[in-house]
């Protein structure tokens, strides 16, 4: 983009009244030329009314932990990583390391259902967890208190291209599966 | 030196205290038995879905020969007392282990286990104390049978009227406490406590009482406290055996459930068989159930029975092969483990037929059909079936201390069996054929 020497910055054009593809009204924000300031569209929602790249916005986080938050991490459908031979790429992969437990308060863990429409496993380090779908929230109960102990949290949904074992839960349609992983 | 050259040298110094069996004046009296087996187990898959897949780890055939030893070592010492070793080496794999190997970290190290270390003293009168590590389990099986350190106390051993236990055990743990003695207690350990009574009102009939504590401390501020009431019959006469057993679970779990309420536990089991000959022909029945729990997890109520996964059922997949426990048997893979325990919400029930035949001294086919259902399907992505298993047994005792057997396999896993088992596709149901063929010695 060029330099504006008026404006000393970038240049932005004014819109036109029409969208030359489509020839329709620009209603902003507009997929090709954004919220008018910038030419980009960061909205969360389209004129439409949909959810626009929720993928990467709408994703698992921590509300509230029992520990101290040693670190959490997703993996979205638009993160890239080299490929490993014979370990399966993450994908919507969550992980959440937290310090010893100083409380018998849950681990809250907002887990949205649109990314997680086909259920998801949990493994757990320790203790038990329970997934509220209508609050779209896990609750986890660690127990473990020894000292030093990290406790660890790892969710991923079924995928038809890997194996998923040794899970502590699997949480489905209303339903829940505890696993070979075991709850302790 | 190493955990292995330890049991070997231990098992050597007692086997030349003198000659097996044999009885010495005024000396220990040492007594050598075991079990040997080496087999090879061949599967046709081991998760119904024998597809391959890119990151699939199983998916295929699955194959091992192996050997087994459990020697035991039992020394009467005289005046009463007894003292017991038993060591299980392996299970070791042909393909893994490797006796050559010297470093002890190393995954392919020769399996060694010690099992069983007790000693035991007993009164002219029929009180029995026996302390250490040892094995014990309910009449039923279903809830314990497990080993572990214990002290036994038995009265009234040897009386044909029966006799009654006082049991005292702690069940091994994940709770770290430290190393040294100063740094452990009992705050956070898994203890359990046992009183049994066994009554011959009629020839060949034992009635069967008895009430079990367990207290489970292990996560802290969340005890898990159990007590199960047993009430049975055995009955062993001729050529007929019978059995029935009911247990029933209540307890409370302290902050498990969701928001942290209380969990009250409120579970069951049952038992019953019946083993007959006919001449050449021997045929058993058994029906077991473990109770579910109901459709919420985590509310304040809990119906799944804490179990042993240990039963009397003859099936090889269904339940646990007890030619050799491989710990892949179906009623474990459908259920978690809480301690020293297994948790299946789902419920189950296993009925199995078994029918053997002495076609001549050195040959004795058997076939064994199993059923295995859950009790909440629900709890099981909504299945009910877990699986129809057939086995046919062939055994060819050779000399009367050894025999060859070979078994074939069948599975047909239902969707319960799919839902917990295949870890792809949670309907994969694919029958599955094995056959395990190996060499037995008993000494």
């Amino acid at each position: 983009m060029q330099a504006d020497p008026a404006q000393n910055g970038p240049a932005v054009r004014p819109p036109p009244d029409v969208n030359p593809r489509s020839d329709a009204p620009l209603d902003f924000p507009d997929a090709d030329y954004g919220e008018l300031w910038n030419a980009e569209d960061f909205s969360l929602y389209g004129p439409d009314g949909e959810p626009r790249g929720w993928a990467a916005w709408e994703r698992p986080h921590v509300r509230a932990t029992s520990g101290r938050l040693l670190g959490e991490d997703f993996t979205s459908q638009f993160s890239f990583s080299d490929p490993e031979q014979g370990v399966p790429r993450p994908e919507r992969r969550y992980e959440l390391r937290m310090g010893v437990r100083e409380t018998l308060a849950p681990t809250e863990v907002y887990v949205p259902r649109r990314q997680y429409p086909d259920g998801l496993y949990a493994w757990l380090s320790d203790g038990v967890a329970y997934l509220d779908p209508g609050r779209q929230t896990l609750y986890w109960y660690p127990d473990s208190d020894r000292p030093g102990h990290v406790h660890e949290l790892r969710l991923e949904p079924p995928l038809p291209d890997r194996e998923a074992l040794d899970w502590s839960y699997l949480f489905r349609d209303g339903q829940v599966l505890t696993g070979r992983g075991g709850i302790r | 030196m190493s955990r292995l050259g330890r049991g070997l040298m231990l098992l050597t110094a007692l086997s030349f205290a003198g000659p097996a069996a044999a009885e010495q004046p005024g000396g220990p009296r040492v007594s050598v038995a075991g079990l040997f087996t080496s087999l090879v187990l061949l599967r046709s898959d081991s998760d119904f879905d024998p597809s391959h897949r890119f990151y699939d780890r199983d998916g295929q055939t699955e194959g091992q020969a192996a050997t087994f030893l459990r020697p035991d070592v039992r020394i009467g010492a005289g005046r009463g007392l007894e003292l017991f070793y038993q060591a299980e080496l392996g299970w070791n794999a042909w393909s893994l282990n490797d006796p050559d190997q010297w470093f002890p970290g190393e995954e392919s190290y020769f399996v060694v286990k010690h099992r069983e270390v007790w000693a035991a003293w007993e009164s002219p009168g029929g009180v029995r104390l026996a302390s250490g590590y040892q094995h014990f389990a309910d009449p039923s099986r279903l809830f314990l049978d497990h080993w572990a350190g214990a002290v036994r106390l038995d009265l009234g051993v040897g009386d044909p009227e029966g006799g009654a236990s006082l049991l005292v055990a702690q069940l091994p743990d994940s709770t770290f406490e430290g190393v040294e003695v100063r740094e452990g207690n009992f705050v956070h350990d898994s203890l359990v406590l046992g009183f049994e009574n066994a009554m011959a009102p009629l020839p060949g009939l034992t009635l069967d009482a008895a009430l079990y504590g367990v207290g489970d401390f292990r996560a802290v501020d969340r005890p898990l406290l159990l007590t199960t009431g047993l009430a049975g019959a055995r009955f062993e006469e001729g050529g007929l055996e019978a059995w029935g057993h009911v247990l029933v679970q209540l307890g409370s779990w302290r902050r498990s459930g969701v928001a942290g309420v209380d969990q009250t536990v409120a579970a069951w089991a049952a038992q019953a068989g019946v083993a007959r000959r006919f001449g050449a022909l021997d045929l058993s029945l058994n029906a077991l159930a473990l109770s579910p729990d109901d459709d919420h997890d985590g509310n304040a109520r809990l119906g799944t029975f804490f179990s042993s996964a240990k039963n009397r059922s003859r099936t090889l997949i269904l339940t646990e092969d007890e030619v050799r426990d491989r710990y892949d048997n179906l009623d474990e893979r459908v259920a978690s483990r809480w301690g020293a325990f297994y948790v299946g919400r789902a419920g189950l029930v296993v009925a199995d037929v078994a029918c053997g035949w002495q076609l001549a001294p050195w040959a004795r086919p058997e076939l064994i059909l199993g059923l295995g259902m859950t009790l909440n399907p629900h709890n099981a992505l909504g299945n009910r079936l877990v699986g129809v298993e057939a086995a046919l047994r062939n055994d060819f005792p050779l000399g009367g201390v050894a025999s060859l057997f070979v078994v074939g396999q069948l599975l047909v896993p239902g969707g319960a069996a799919a839902a917990f088992v295949n870890d792809v596709d949670r309907e994969a149901t694919r029958t599955v054929a094995g056959l395990q063929a190996g060499f037995s010695a008993r000494f």
